[in-house]
């Protein structure tokens, strides 16, 4: 069969299309947003934001603009308090590296800083022109919760970074996670800082090291999810490669609202596309629920020794959990009797108390 | 097959679902072998497309968006969405006259035979003509992938019925 004539076939078998209703898909995309619940108290700062702010992710896309370049202020016409999610969110696609911003010059006015992470196109410095985001970067960047809760405290522990590169540094450590800060001003203006771990920022006038500013980033995230009671739950498809996103996420202080198991293949090196979730049933996963708000110990290995727990012949099956603030973790199925979380952002793990056979999820 | 798309950075949602929800839908239909199923895997990956939608239109890029959208939805639409509905050996559709329904029947058995992600190479490839790197920039994969699931998938459907070698 050539393949003209498979596309011949094809043609011939398919039936005359219905108009689609863009109106009913409008609809059906509202009423899943108006599900998606941000509730949000304790802030208490009422911070003028001026309607200029939508306009910011524009400006930021374009990544050919100077991250630098502010608008002026509108006249402030909106007082209200932001929420983790009312802030502009990230450009998809960073700056070149090569002439990303690198400094900011004041931190008075900050109301919000968002985390920019970089997905493909600049990633092990080679630029890709083509690369477009897929849909999952734009839920990640969409979903994402900004830091507006004590900004004033996490501005004046950046003014408090020591100076220089950490010592690490002097051996040739090189840190290739890059990302973006978006540092929202109160006149809806915002600075997008490029910023690596070992490679100075100017923050205030002060050049301290990209990779502590991005650890004080996610405690003061962390802080703000202890603080506020603010939720958006995943609402995306769970796949077996699907990347985990979301820092920082604590047991049990975070709801999971989907999960899937997935089963490597017996000698299975990666996860491909293909590889097939057995999602958790309401039953499953509240079970996962109740053993993920019961978080055991980190399982601690000695020295180099290889763990019984955690050094496996065959890859583990693993459960992927999405959560009420959209973050996406994993979990490793262990043949100690539990599965094993890592948050290597901010070198926490623990032992969460199920497995899937007690799931029934085998 | 597929229409030569010209889009613009300022088409609206409605607009651009007025032109291109039928071809999406045929691919769909293609994908699902079911007119129902096509319908809400067409929305599904518009509805997932909507909210950013300013975006995607400002990136000029709006087909490939959603025609990503639709085949991720496709290859990534959870098996028990589609439990409890009874399969059938006869399509549901009565058909306009010209249409050949046999083709039709025989068409959808032998893309059922393939695995999902072979199907929408198929589709991709061969109903809306993409080229290999247009599919493996749709679907997530590489070229190579693409190449090996189609040779994989072309054995397969020569070996069904109607469409065996002659």
């Amino acid at each position: 069969m050539s393949e003209e004539r498979l596309r011949d076939l094809l043609r011939q078998a398919v039936p005359e299309a219905p108009d689609i209703d863009a109106a009913a898909v409008e609809r059906r995309a509202v009423t899943q947003r108006r599900h998606r619940s941000a509730t949000l108290s304790g802030i208490a700062a009422v911070i003028v934001i001026a309607t200029g702010m939508a306009t910011v992710s524009s400006l930021m896309r374009d990544d050919e603009r100077r991250d630098e370049v502010t608008t002026p202020s509108p006249t402030p016409t909106v007082d209200l308090s932001p929420t983790p999610y009312d802030v502009a969110r990230c450009p998809a696609r960073l700056p070149d590296p090569g002439t990303a911003n690198r400094v900011v010059t004041g931190l008075d006015d900050v109301v919000a800083v968002r985390l920019c992470p970089e997905f493909d196109p600049w990633r092990g410095g080679r630029p890709n022109y083509a690369w477009q985001a897929t849909p999952d970067n734009l839920a990640e960047l969409d979903d994402a919760d900004a830091l507006v809760h004590d900004v004033d405290g996490f501005t004046a522990q950046l003014r408090a970074l020591p100076l220089g590169l950490p010592d690490y540094c002097d051996g040739g450590e090189h840190h290739y996670i890059r990302n973006g800060f978006a540092f929202h001003r109160a006149d809806g203006t915002a600075i997008l800082l490029s910023a690596r771990g070992c490679e100075l920022v100017t923050i205030d006038g002060r050049n301290v090291d990209g990779g502590a500013l991005r650890a004080l980033y996610f405690e003061a995230l962390d802080r703000q999810r202890e603080a506020l009671d603010y939720t958006r739950p995943f609402d995306d498809q769970l796949r077996c490669d699907t990347a985990q996103r979301g820092v920082p996420v604590r047991p049990g202080r975070e709801e999971l609202v989907a999960a899937v198991v997935c089963d490597l293949p017996p000698g299975a090196e990666s996860i491909g596309p293909g590889l097939e979730p057995k999602p958790l049933n309401a039953d499953q996963l509240a079970e996962l629920n109740r053993a993920w708000a019961r978080p055991g110990d980190p399982v601690i290995r000695d020295g180099n020794e290889p763990h019984g727990c955690l050094d496996l012949a065959e890859a583990p099956s693993f459960i992927l959990a999405a959560t009420d603030r959209s973050d996406v973790v994993q979990l490793i199925d262990s043949p100690c009797g539990f599965q094993v979380w890592h948050d290597i952002e901010m070198h926490r793990s623990a032992t969460i108390p199920v497995t899937l056979r007690k799931l029934g999820a085998e | 097959m597929s229409e030569a798309v010209v889009m613009t950075a300022a088409q609206t949602f409605e607009e651009y679902v007025a032109v291109r929800g039928p071809a999406l839908w045929r691919s769909a239909w293609l994908l699902t072998g079911d007119a129902q199923r096509a319908e809400d895997l067409v929305q599904t990956a518009l509805v997932k497309c909507w909210p950013r939608w300013d975006r995607i239109a400002a990136d000029g890029a709006v087909d490939g968006y959603v025609r990503r959208a639709l085949v991720t939805t496709y290859t990534d639409w959870r098996r028990r969405r589609w439990t409890g509905e009874v399969p059938t050996s006869e399509l549901p559709d009565i058909g306009r006259p010209g249409e050949d329904l046999a083709i039709r029947q025989d068409v959808l058995a032998a893309l059922a035979r393939l695995p999902r992600g072979q199907r929408a190479v198929v589709v991709l490839r061969f109903y809306d003509d993409l080229t290999e790197a247009q599919t493996a920039a749709a679907l997530g994969i590489t070229v190579g992938t693409v190449k090996s699931q189609t040779a994989r998938a072309l054995r397969t459907l020569r070996s069904s019925s109607l469409l065996e070698e002659s």
